[in-house]
């Protein structure tokens, strides 16, 4: 049996990939431009990046394989660039920034196609050099939205839990002394997520309310009962969303309906996206990120011992979520 | 005196003593909290630990049976000291392998080392009611220095209980390879944060316990 924690093992891969789009330098040495000629052999048209491998004629007289990397495929989209743009066999001159330590790697600038085009990842395709110096970036007034999400590196869809990582806790002021960390250890989720365009994005959470634990359990079973939760009569929390608008690329406001004891109010959550790259094993797109609110317990019924607790609850939820598979299968955990 | 008017008074008390001290951390909690032994109050204490899981998120480990004993002294606190353990079985992580894997050999060897400990060297005011704690902690019977940095919440006599209680928040960090746990860094990040809520009760742990078992005031 597979345990959660082999799981981790391609992960290793799978940091590079999200160091790549967290630190560019942890591939590419800054500033430090260079020059490959050669043959396309092999063509990635898949997020996070673009990557096109070209043979190279290598100074010692062999052959050798570059591996050349651009952006995703939202923003190669946006100036016109699309899987057709390049094709295996075609022969291309490309600037761009070096890999470190000699890796045959590089980020590409610019791309001088055979054909006479001239094809920048942030410009567009060109007739000539000079056509495409004429040009502006279209990062530097993008017509659309303010921010490029980090979520834009994988795919849109659906994504389930990755409930061997997913955590909901909250914590009170208690009498001015301490602030009790509870969680509910049982509850699921679901993430229909466009990167592309976050404020389409939707998440659907379902608690188990009995779920709850706390550090005793004479406390959790009086926080089921009919003053508190009421599991009796309502079993499940539900948070469903009602819009997401973006503060950063990795940042944005997650708007939503909340229902606790059978009462639904709007709550509001700060989301904090970690990382969202594929995992390299089971080649699962994944999305890790943090969600912070602070909800009224007494707006949801639930206002004993208000004398010696405080009315905020400050949530605090850690999830993974991946890309769901089309048929639904077993994770494979 | 209703409860909130108790707690009121007694935290204007508080303040009024830390206001008339040029080092309130040593007389903070003074006039609501007698110096003495007390006992951790294991319905009031939460241990929480955190660590980066491959770049996507920060899982929220609980270790749910923590025992603890504190001399406090009111008067100065950095004459008080601390002992607490931790059992190490008793760490939950809301998935049950998970929660195997981590008591057996691969990890904190719970059979062979059942408890982690920590235990005060010194503790170091720093300003208004926070201050480092300089101590030791045992992991795996591997002992490393820990600096905790700590707020003193409050401290004052439980009006129901009457019994003089205090509350602290901690944190700090530790490196889990330092203590021969060192499975699947760096993907699982090396640096595990700590989050500590605790309140104590005046009195032994017995004392603790008993009053816990009778009281089960629950909030």
């Amino acid at each position: 049996m597979l345990s959660r924690l082999f799981l981790l093992f391609p992960l290793l891969a799978a940091s590079q990939t999200i160091h790549a789009h967290h630190a560019f330098a942890a591939d590419y040495e800054a500033g430090k431009a260079g020059n490959v000629e050669g043959t396309i052999t092999e063509i990635i048209y898949k997020n996070p990046h673009a990557r096109y491998y070209i043979e190279v004629d290598s100074a010692g007289g062999g052959k050798e394989i570059w591996d050349l990397q651009t952006m995703n495929l939202m923003m190669l989209g946006r100036v016109g660039w699309t899987k057709d743009t390049l094709k295996v066999g075609d022969k291309i001159s490309v600037d761009g920034i070096l890999g470190r330590n000699n890796t045959k790697r590089m980020s590409i600038n610019v791309v001088t196609h055979e054909d006479g085009r001239v094809i920048s990842p942030q410009r567009g395709i060109a007739e000539s050099n000079a056509d495409l110096n004429a040009r502006t970036s279209l990062e530097a007034d993008s017509p659309r939205g303010e921010f490029i999400s980090l979520a834009a590196n994988i795919s849109p869809g659906d994504y389930e839990l990755e409930d061997n990582h997913a955590y909901l806790g909250f914590s009170y002021d208690h009498m001015g002394l301490s602030n009790p960390q509870l969680q509910f250890t049982e509850f699921d989720a679901t993430l229909s997520l466009d990167g592309n365009n976050m404020a389409n994005s939707r998440v659907d959470i379902a608690v188990n309310a009995a779920s709850i634990v706390a550090a005793v359990p004479e406390f959790e079973a009086r926080l089921r009962g009919e003053e508190f939760l009421n599991v009796e009569q309502h079993p499940e929390i539900s948070f469903v969303s009602t819009g997401y608008s973006e503060t950063s690329d990795t940042t944005g406001t997650l708007q939503g309906d909340l229902t606790i004891a059978g009462i639904t109010k709007p709550a509001t959550l700060t989301v904090s996206i970690h990382a969202a790259a594929m995992n390299q094993l089971n080649k699962r797109e994944m999305i890790g990120f943090a969600a912070n609110g602070t909800i009224s317990r007494s707006a949801y019924g639930m206002s004993d011992f208000a004398d010696w607790v405080a009315d905020d609850l400050e949530l605090n939820i850690q999830v993974e979520f991946q890309k769901a598979r089309e048929s639904k299968t077993e994770a494979g955990r | 005196m209703n409860r909130k008017t108790f707690i009121a008074a007694t935290a204007a008390l508080v303040i009024v003593g830390c206001g008339q001290n040029d080092n309130p951390v040593t007389d903070s909690g003074g006039d609501g909290a007698p110096s003495g032994r007390y006992a951790v109050d294991r319905l009031h204490t939460y241990l929480s630990f955190s660590y980066l899981h491959q770049g996507l998120s920060y899982p929220l480990l609980r270790a749910t049976d923590v025992m603890g004993e504190l001399q406090f002294d009111s008067e100065d606190m950095s004459n008080s000291i601390i002992d607490v353990s931790v059992a190490a079985a008793s760490i939950r992580t809301n998935v049950e392998h998970f929660d195997k894997e981590l008591a057996s050999r691969k990890f904190f060897n719970a059979d062979k080392y059942p408890y982690m400990t920590f235990s005060t060297d010194h503790f170091e005011a720093t300003s208004g009611n926070e201050g480092v704690l300089h101590g030791n902690v045992t992991i795996k019977g591997i002992t490393k220095p820990l600096e905790l940095v700590v707020t003193f919440n409050d401290g004052f006599v439980h009006p129901v209980l009457e019994v003089p209680v205090l509350g602290f928040s901690a944190t700090g960090s530790l490196s889990r390879s330092d203590f021969g746990l060192d499975r699947f860094v760096p993907v699982v990040s090396d640096t595990v944060v700590l989050n500590i809520e605790v309140e104590f009760r005046h009195g032994s742990t017995d004392e603790s316990l008993a009053a816990a078992s009778i009281a089960r005031d629950g909030v």
